[in-house]
């Protein structure tokens, strides 16, 4: 999997959107949309064992709490951001910026255990 | 040959009294002579072996400027394994939210990214408190064995003293250096501590958050504790006055080298230290000839190991700091150089502490 | 590399506009506007379908 496919199959898509949008201006939006879906099931398998390799270490440390809570937060925050531009993209802008609130509450609902954890630190700090 | 009898004589003096006075101290082995008992559990190893027994011309030979040496270096080897377990941990946290830094700028939108720059920082100061703890009780630790240790020796330096027919002044003495000592510990475990644990937080907070609301509450309690160090550095100057009695050391090169690496390390106080250190190495030369070497030792060894073990940790987290700011974390950098600051001023206090009781040794064994 | 689904999708959007296209000028338009739609409909199930695939290994990959 190599950037230049990576790259050659995005702009195969963008030609394919434009020829598509001369004509059935619907199916442009959709072929946009699955050219952005597939590329980014491309990028998945080499950032998994990026993240992998990653986890691993932090598992070690003995902090896996906290790494799982930054790994989750990461999904969130891509795929949110995705599915936003995809609302964009489409013309739908409303929906995007609610897509992107919802993203942000569900990382500090994730948040949450940890910043508990954190005050009962610093309570048991200044005792 | 005179002054070596003397010092034989003092030998014998020191070694019937120990037989005469009771000691009551928690030591396993009652066989061997009393000067063992005084000696903190954990210091024994660092000892030679038979302190017990000497005679004068080993004890003068043994602990020269070599064994101290071999001594720092074998203190920083056992506790070096340990720092940098702590610090691979935050290191290896700190590379997952280097990741997360990546993918975050990737995401467009400016309120994802405020968030995700949150978690974790979040995640990153759990782990930075849950390693300072442990410095803290270090510290702690420290002066309770320090004080414990002072206690012990005082009445026996009093005892001698008495035996030499110095009565009043051995009174004098011992209820000054007791009461001294229990006023650094009371000052330093209920004021300096808790106020160095609060204005740690307050940097925290305020790092981590980036609240400048409250972020004039840090810079004043830093100021709190800088008034706080300096009057027990004025105290420790009066009593560098009262030292008049004991000859200023040769500045030899060696110690020429420890005054500027403690100049170095230790802030706000390294001007002090460094003064009291040429008094201090006078006090070692008098505890020297008038026997009180195994003491004068403890004393060394009671402050130089914390010490050494929190700034090799307060070393590991500014190098784990640099790692941050290269990787990008400018939050978590800025936290962590907060943290190793107030390492810092830990180690200060624990540096002053130990000043004083050195100080307090010689003045009672050059009174004698 | 997936580039089969892309050029089915491009496939599909150009058979459509060219039955379209040949429906209206025979004037049944109707019939043209069920084309367009089943079309539209085929490259929306084909999307839903990637769309599951990729938020299955975004799910492992994370752990959500």
């Amino acid at each position: 999997m190599s950037i230049l496919q990576i790259c050659g199959f995005a702009l195969l898509g963008v030609l394919v959107v434009t020829v598509l949008k001369s004509v059935r201006p619907e199916y442009a939006t959709v072929t946009g949309v699955i050219t952005g879906m597939l590329l980014l099931v491309f990028t998945m398998t080499p950032l998994a064992s990026v993240l992998t390799s990653v986890t691993e270490l932090a598992e070690d440390t003995g902090f896996s709490a906290y790494s799982s809570v930054i790994l989750k937060s990461m999904g969130i925050g891509i795929l949110g951001q995705t599915t936003a531009d995809v609302c964009r993209d489409s013309g739908v802008g409303t929906l995007a910026s609610k897509v992107e609130f919802a993203a942000k509450v569900m990382i500090l609902l994730l948040c949450v255990p940890i910043l508990q954890t954190l005050l009962g630190l610093i309570e048991g700090f200044l005792k | 040959m005179k002054r070596y009898r003397r010092l034989m004589g003092v030998i014998l003096l020191l070694s019937a009294i120990f037989l005469c006075f009771p000691f009551s101290v928690s030591a396993d082995d009652a066989e061997e002579t009393k000067i063992d008992v005084t000696v903190p559990e954990e210091l024994r190893e660092y000892l030679p072996d038979g302190v017990g027994t000497f005679t004068p011309s080993e004890v003068l030979e043994s602990f020269d400027f070599s064994f101290f040496a071999k001594l720092g270096i074998r203190i920083i080897a056992e506790a070096a394994p340990e720092a940098a377990k702590s610090f691979a941990l935050l290191l290896g946290l700190m590379l997952m939210a280097a990741v997360l830094g990546v993918i975050r700028r990737t995401v467009t939108s400016v309120g994802l990214q405020a968030v995700m720059e949150l978690v974790g920082m979040v995640c990153i100061a759990s782990a930075v408190f849950s390693v300072t703890e442990g410095v803290f009780s270090i510290a702690e630790g420290y002066v309770s064995s320090l004080s414990a240790f002072m206690n012990q020796i005082t009445p026996v330096m009093a005892g001698f003293m008495i035996a030499s027919g110095q009565v009043t002044s051995a009174a004098v003495v011992s209820g000054v250096i007791f009461t001294a000592v229990s006023l650094l510990e009371s000052i330093v475990a209920n004021v300096l501590f808790p106020m160095i644990r609060l204005s740690l937080c307050m940097s925290l907070v305020t790092s981590m958050f980036g609240i400048t609301g409250i972020s004039g509450i840090a810079p004043m309690l830093k100021k709190m504790i800088s008034y706080v160090f300096g009057f027990v550095t004025l105290c420790l100057s009066a009593v560098l006055m009262f030292q008049s009695l004991i000859a200023k050391s040769t500045d030899s090169l060696a110690m020429r080298g420890i005054k500027f690496a403690v100049g170095q390390f230790i802030p706000f106080v390294g001007g002090a230290v460094n003064e009291a250190l040429s008094t201090i190495i006078g006090g070692i030369g008098t505890i020297k000839a008038a026997t009180g070497v195994v003491a004068a030792v403890i004393v060394c060894l009671i402050a130089a190991v914390p010490l050494i073990k929190i700034l090799l940790q307060k070393m590991f987290l500014e190098l784990v700091s640099v790692c941050a700011g290269i990787l990008g974390l400018s939050g978590e950098n800025r936290l962590m150089g907060e943290v190793a600051s107030f390492f810092g001023y830990t180690a200060a206090v624990v540096a002053i502490s130990g000043v004083f009781f050195l100080l307090s040794v010689s003045m009672m064994a050059s009174l004698g | 590399m997936n580039t089969e689904l892309l050029l089915k999708v491009a496939g599909i959007g150009i058979l459509v506009t060219v039955a379209y296209q040949i429906l209206h000028k025979s004037g049944r338009d109707e019939q043209a506007m069920l084309v367009s739609i089943a079309g539209l409909i085929i490259v929306l199930l084909m999307l839903v379908q990637e769309m599951g695939g990729l938020f299955d290994s975004v799910k492992s990959i994370f752990g959500l």
